[in-house]
């Protein structure tokens, strides 16, 4: 058993705590089962620091234990308790409105979001990795672990379901051009 | 290969993520002119990319919960170590004496305080307030709080913005109670104040009331508080112009005492966030 996460430096972790909650929250739609779903991750990440190479990419590797616990079904959305739940996640518009802004640009906001919770979860993964988090397209196959070529397909695929759920289901559905690579 | 390769798909996909080699560029650009309508749905789908990113920022900006600080998760692993240990250790104790000396308690053991002995003390119209939000609302079933935890994110700055400092929910994982949410309340003199709700497994709950709190008196070290006619027992302090007041029903003082200095202890090792606009980007 290892007890001791040593060496752990938590400020490097830390970093990337704002990036894994709003993939998790991407995923999963629900803040505080996405805030489960990143405290299951970084525990796990803790436990096993020891199996972290000094020399691997931090991110990616914490990317990939969330993406993991994920798949596997295995976040405790339990644990929160019988808090009282209350209205849909805009309800209490607090501050966050204040950046709002443009309430047409919201609009469109809440399409590319209601068009992402559409998606397959293959296809939001891949969108999420690759167009919000950054990940280059072999990065996306090694966190995923499925070849490049998936990896394009399902992005391709994905990006043009996402156009069509937004622009309404008349939008012409588009001759597939082939992947030459 | 003298020829250029045909455009694919992967490199519409990425010119779309910004990612083309610039000696492709020209020769997507090439193609996208001479198919304007395909052209047309690959610059719409780089611009739903934009707007998702957008959606998604406040996601990313939002101050993160303290039980996810690595410092609060590293202390919980050792706290369940502790607690793993302390078991094992009365298991023995107990099977070595017989059972003549009875059960040697696991998690009866007051955890220590830091800094003063807690005494009971002349009491604080903020300690009065917070007695009475734990009488309304901690009794409430249907609605005790007013935005529960799962919106964690918002309540917290809500409160922050509201109370001008940095609130966070400290987390009380460790002895055994789960954030159920909190709400805003009108301190003495419209300072306003607010309470956070926490509920154990069995279902006995502990709120954490704060305000802004100036009056004469200035820091003070913990202070018993016993309000015998409502049954509502807790830890207070002052401390750097606030009030805080740790408190619940039919809790045992000892078990109080140690959610009050966790309590005090999170608080005091807050990230130092911009107060009054910490949810301000997006």
């Amino acid at each position: 058993m290892f007890w001791r996460s040593a060496g752990v430096d938590a400020g490097q972790i830390e970093r990337h705590i704002p990036a894994l909650r709003r993939f998790a929250w991407a995923l999963l739609r629900d803040g505080a089962a996405a805030d489960d779903l990143v405290q299951d991750c970084l525990e796990r990440a803790l436990s096993r620091w020891h199996l972290h190479r000094a020399d691997g990419d931090l991110r990616a590797w914490l990317f990939t234990i969330l993406h993991n616990l994920f798949r596997n079904g295995r976040r405790s959305v339990a644990r929160r308790g019988n808090a009282v739940p209350i209205e849909d996640d805009a309800g209490h518009g607090i501050a966050d409105d204040a950046a709002g802004g443009a309430a047409e640009g919201h609009l469109i906001w809440q399409d590319a979001l209601a068009g992402l919770a559409a998606l397959p979860e293959e296809q939001r993964s891949v969108l999420l990795l690759v167009g919000v988090e950054g990940f280059s397209y072999e990065e996306a196959a090694r966190l995923l672990g499925v070849p490049l070529g998936t990896v394009m397909s399902r992005l391709s695929r994905g990006r043009e379901r996402l156009h069509r759920l937004i622009e309404g289901e008349n939008a012409p559905a588009r001759p597939a051009l082939r992947r030459v690579k | 290969m003298g020829e250029a390769m045909p455009i694919g798909e992967d490199d519409l996909q990425a010119w779309i993520d910004g990612r083309l080699a610039p000696s492709r560029m020209q020769e997507v650009e090439a193609w996208m002119a001479a198919n304007p309508e395909a052209a047309g749905r690959y610059r719409a789908m780089a611009a739903e990319l934009a707007s998702l990113r957008d959606a998604l920022r406040s996601r990313h900006d939002a101050p993160v919960p303290a039980r996810l600080r690595i410092a609060n998760l590293q202390a919980g692993r050792r706290r369940a170590r502790s607690r793993q240990w302390r078991q094992v250790a009365a298991v023995c104790a107990w099977l070595a004496l017989g059972s003549g000396f009875g059960w040697v308690g696991h998690g009866l053991w007051p955890m220590p305080l830091p800094g003063a002995a807690p005494v009971s003390g002349p009491t604080r119209p903020m300690v009065a307030e917070a007695i009475a939000a734990h009488h309304v609302f901690a009794a409430d079933l249907g609605r005790p709080v007013e935005v529960a935890s799962r919106q964690e994110d918002q309540l917290l700055r809500w409160l922050s913005n509201r109370l001008a400092r940095p609130v966070s929910a400290p987390d009380l994982t460790g002895q055994g109670y789960r954030l159920m949410g909190g709400r805003l309340l009108p301190g003495a003199g419209g300072t306003p104040a607010a309470q956070l709700m926490y509920q154990d497994d069995a279902g006995a709950r502990l709120t954490v009331y704060l305000r802004a709190d100036r009056a004469a008196g200035g820091e003070t070290a913990f202070r018993f508080t016993d309000d015998a006619a409502q049954g509502i027992a807790g830890f207070w302090w002052v401390e750097q112009g606030f009030g805080y007041a740790v408190l619940g029903q039919g809790i045992s003082r000892p078990s109080l005492l140690g959610v009050a200095a966790a309590v005090q202890r999170q608080l005091l090792t807050l990230p130092s966030a911009p107060a009054g606009a910490p949810g301000q980007s997006l």
